[in-house]
Formats: C-alpha cells, structure tokens, sequence
C-alpha cells in the first residue's frame, strides 16, 4: 500500500526527490551568509580590480597575440613565484656553506628555465592539434544539440561536416564561429574550458611529471651513477697509498 | 552512414546569402554580441593556440559521435569537468596537480624504484599523494567564494562593471558582449588566477606542508623521521656531498616543479 502510494507520488511529481534532498542539505541562514560573502568579494575585489590603473594599463600592454593566452602565462608566474621563494631560501639556508647554497640555487633556477621553457614550447606546438580537438569537440556538442546548429541560416547540415561549414563562412577558429554565427552561450564556456584544460594538463605535466620524473631521475641516476665511479676510484687510490 | 548523407547543404550554400561574417544583413540582424567595425580588435581570442592558425588536416570528421574520445566529449561530466576549468581555474590548476602529481608521479616513481630505494619511494609518494589532495581540498574551500563572486560579474556584468565599455571595447556591457572581448577574457583571467598566485599562494603551501604529517601519520601510517634510509656506500666527499645535495630541504621541497 504505501509502495503504491510512493509510486503515484513519484509519478505526478518526479522531481520531488532531487528537491527534498536540495533543501534539506542547504541551510539557508549559511547560504545568505556565503552569498554575502561572495557579494562582497564581487565588489571589493573584482570590480576594484576591473576599476584598478594596474588593469587598465596590463589590457594596453598586452595587446598582442602572444598574449592571448593569460592561462598560461599566470600558470608560469605562479611557478616562476614559487621557485624564485625556494631559490632565496636556498640562497639564505646558513646550515649549507655558500658554494653548496649556489649549487642548489643554481640547480633550482636550471630546473624553473627548463620546466617554463618546455611548458611554453610544448603549449605552442600543441595549439594547432588542440584547435582541431577543440573543432571535433563542438562537432559532438552540436549532434547533441541540434537546435544550436542555425539551420534557419545555414540550412540543413550535418556536424560531422562543420569545419567545412566554418571554412565556407570564412572561419579558422570555432570560437569565432560560435560567438557569430551559432551564438551558443554553453558552447562559448565549454570551448573555453578546453583551452584552459590544455594549458593546465600542459604545464601540470611539464613542471610536475616529466622534468622531475623523465628528466631529473634520469639525471639523478647519471649523477649517482657518477659519484660512485668516483668513490671508487677514490677508495682504490686510498688502498694504493696503504 | 550518416557521413555519406552530409552532402545536404542547400543549393547556392556558399553563394553571398550565406555568406553570414562579413554581411552587413547579418549584423544588423544579429546585433547583439557585435562589437565594433574593427574586428580584428575582439577577434581570435581561444586560451588554446598561440597562432590562430588551423591548418587541419581532413574535412570531415569521420565516424563523428562513436569513438571513444568522441563518447567523452559528448558526456555530461566532462562539460560539467570543462565547466570548472573555465570558471573556477584555480580549483582545476588543483585537479591537475591532484591527477598528475598526485598519482601519475608517485606511480611512476614506485614502478621505476629499485629494491634499494623502494621504502624512500613509498614514503615520497605517501608524501606527494598528501600534498596533492590537501592541496585540491585547501583551493576549493578557499577559492570557493571567490568563484561564485566572479559567476556573479559574469552572470550579472551590467551591476559591477558599467563604466568600463571603452577599457574592454565594448559598445556596451552585456553577457553576450563581453564574451567577444578579448581584452575583458584577459583580465578576467588575471584576475580569477591572481588570489592563490599572489595572495594565497604562500599561506595555502604554508597550511598544506602543515596538514601532511598528520595526513601520513593517520591515513598512511608514515611518520616524518621513522622510515628508514638506507645508505651504506662508501663514505667519500662526492658521495658526502651527493647526499647532502638530495637531503637538503629546499631540494626536497622543490623537486622540480610546482608544490
């Protein structure tokens, strides 16, 4: 009986669940609380910072295409931030003496060079790949989302064909494409999304698996690999000498 | 199947007609999210590529919607996934390090570690495993207000940013309008990224080195001078110095990259 009763509720309304478990799961007294919160960060950070002589003069510096793209570049200063506070400290360690403390220093710096050059190189030579990916990616986007595809102005079509379609009205890029002619506001996000996924993965894999797993291990090993020769030689030499 | 069908562009598709970009019929039918007459200005901007060039290799992209990468792109969890990467980028930068230096490296370094260095290895990992999650955990507490401020400005522009048409070339503020703007995308970015790069950068590593040896203690079962080392190689200075040289904190703690 009350199976049945569950059921007929569910029936007429079945969204019922989703919005039982909503509002009992957000206190609203902490929900006001946490939107005054983000309210006052909206306007006292991000719109002084819209507002600040610091923005107005970074958009006239930054004008050129290399510029494009700031994930990259704000992923590099945070990394180039981070190692230049671990150099200073190797810099500034009184336990090592000051040639050790310029060796590492030094080996830090080579490090930071060598992960922001390959994260740089690598993010640039996979621009063209990704905007290819990113192309297939809106493709499948629009065999979901039919209604987005304009055919009203571009006719009946199919999305397997729309780098032709972008090449027909003149288009390299699919975000162009879509914020003239498709106008899909998700789309817009989402191919976004995959530009600052690519960033990411790129300087994420750079700085945090390939230097320090396929490059300094390596390394490492050659190193040791070196110092023990030496030790070697060192000992036959002592056990010459007695 | 439905590749072969594709072929279903009305006839005089490419004709001046559909010539939708350049048409002044156009811009004035869809107005809104047009900028201004330059529109190399607003043009182009896509975080993905440095050139703007696409020099794609086929035309058609075959058997669209059935491979497997075709399966993820059309899945509801990787656009919810490219949802945070775009709004909420700081957390995303933490999802990355979570994925690559919280389990891609460790693995790697355990499946590359001999049987001499395998209790360092474990222990390193333990280490990068805790740093990671604390990591992603500390950003998303931290950075949460921040991001649903900044869907606020993005949701509602016209309340936080009137004022600023010219300093974004926009000829007014607008969702739509400022979607296009390349200089308004840009700072937008800063200024998402700006609060852990310049500001919380150093208290958050500062919280995260705090919570690891109780995340190796309870979860790992690890604690911090406990795990052995085993070095019995002879004891010359460059082996000395060798040692010291990995020993070091700063050398522990950089590692290379970006704790």
């Amino acid at each position: 009986m009350k199976i049945m009763q569950t059921q007929a509720y569910n029936l007429a309304n079945p969204s019922y669940k989703r919005q039982r478990s909503k509002s009992s799961s957000t206190n609203p007294q902490f929900t006001g609380k946490y939107d005054q919160l983000a309210e006052w960060i909206a306007n006292n950070y991000y719109k002084r910072f819209y507002n600040s002589k610091f923005s107005r003069k970074f958009i006239e510096n930054t004008k050129g295409p290399m510029w494009d793209n700031m994930t990259t570049h704000m992923s590099a200063l945070g990394s180039t931030l981070i190692s230049g506070m671990y150099i200073v400290k190797t810099l500034q360690n009184d336990k090592l003496d000051k040639e050790k403390r310029k060796t590492l220093a030094l080996n830090d710096f080579m490090v930071w060079g060598l992960s922001t050059f390959g994260a740089y190189f690598m993010d640039s030579k996979l621009g063209n790949w990704w905007d290819g990916v990113t192309t297939r990616f809106a493709a499948n986007y629009l065999l979901d989302n039919p209604e987005s595809m304009k055919k009203d102005i571009l006719g009946d079509w199919n999305p397997a064909n729309l780098r032709k379609v972008m090449k027909e009205q003149g288009y390299k890029s699919i975000r162009d494409f879509n914020l003239d002619i498709l106008k899909d506001k998700k789309l817009t996000t989402l191919i976004d999304g995959m530009g600052v996924l690519k960033s990411l993965f790129v300087f994420g894999m750079v700085y945090r698996y390939i230097v320090p797993v396929l490059v300094m291990k390596p390394a490492n090993w050659i190193g040791n690999y070196y110092h023990k020769k030496q030790a070697e030689k060192a000992q036959a030499a002592q056990t010459e000498n007695k | 199947m439905k590749i072969d069908s594709i072929k279903t562009y009305p006839v005089g598709y490419s004709s001046q007609k559909f010539r939708l970009k350049h048409s002044s019929e156009h811009k004035s039918e869809h107005n809104e999210g047009m900028l201004n007459d330059n529109e190399s200005v607003n043009r182009g901007y896509y975080s993905g590529s440095f050139t703007g060039k696409n020099e794609a290799a086929a035309e058609v992209f075959e058997n669209l919607g059935n491979t497997f990468t075709d399966k993820i792109f059309r899945s509801g969890k990787f656009h919810d996934l490219l949802h945070v990467f775009e709004e909420k980028t700081v957390v995303a930068s933490t999802l990355v390090a979570l994925i690559v230096a919280g389990m891609a490296r460790p693995a790697t370094n355990l499946a590359m570690a001999g049987k001499e260095d395998r209790e360092d290895s474990i222990y390193a990992a333990s280490h990068a495993i805790s740093s990671a999650v604390i990591g992603f955990i500390v950003s998303s507490i931290v950075m949460a207000p921040f991001d649903k401020a900044f869907r606020k400005i993005k949701e509602n522009p016209e309340k936080y940013l009137t004022g600023l048409e010219e300093l974004f070339d926009v000829k007014e503020i607008g969702k739509r309008k400022l979607e296009k703007s390349k200089p308004y995308k840009k700072i937008s970015k800063v200024a998402q990224m700006i609060p852990d790069t310049l500001i919380l950068g150093i208290p958050k590593a500062m919280l995260t080195i705090a919570l690891i040896p109780p995340i190796l203690k309870y979860v790992f079962h690890i604690e911090k001078g406990k795990h052995k080392h085993k070095t019995q190689e002879p004891q010359t200075d460059n082996v000395q110095y060798s040692k010291e040289f990995v020993k070091n904190p700063s050398f522990k703690a950089f590692k290379g990259g970006n704790k």
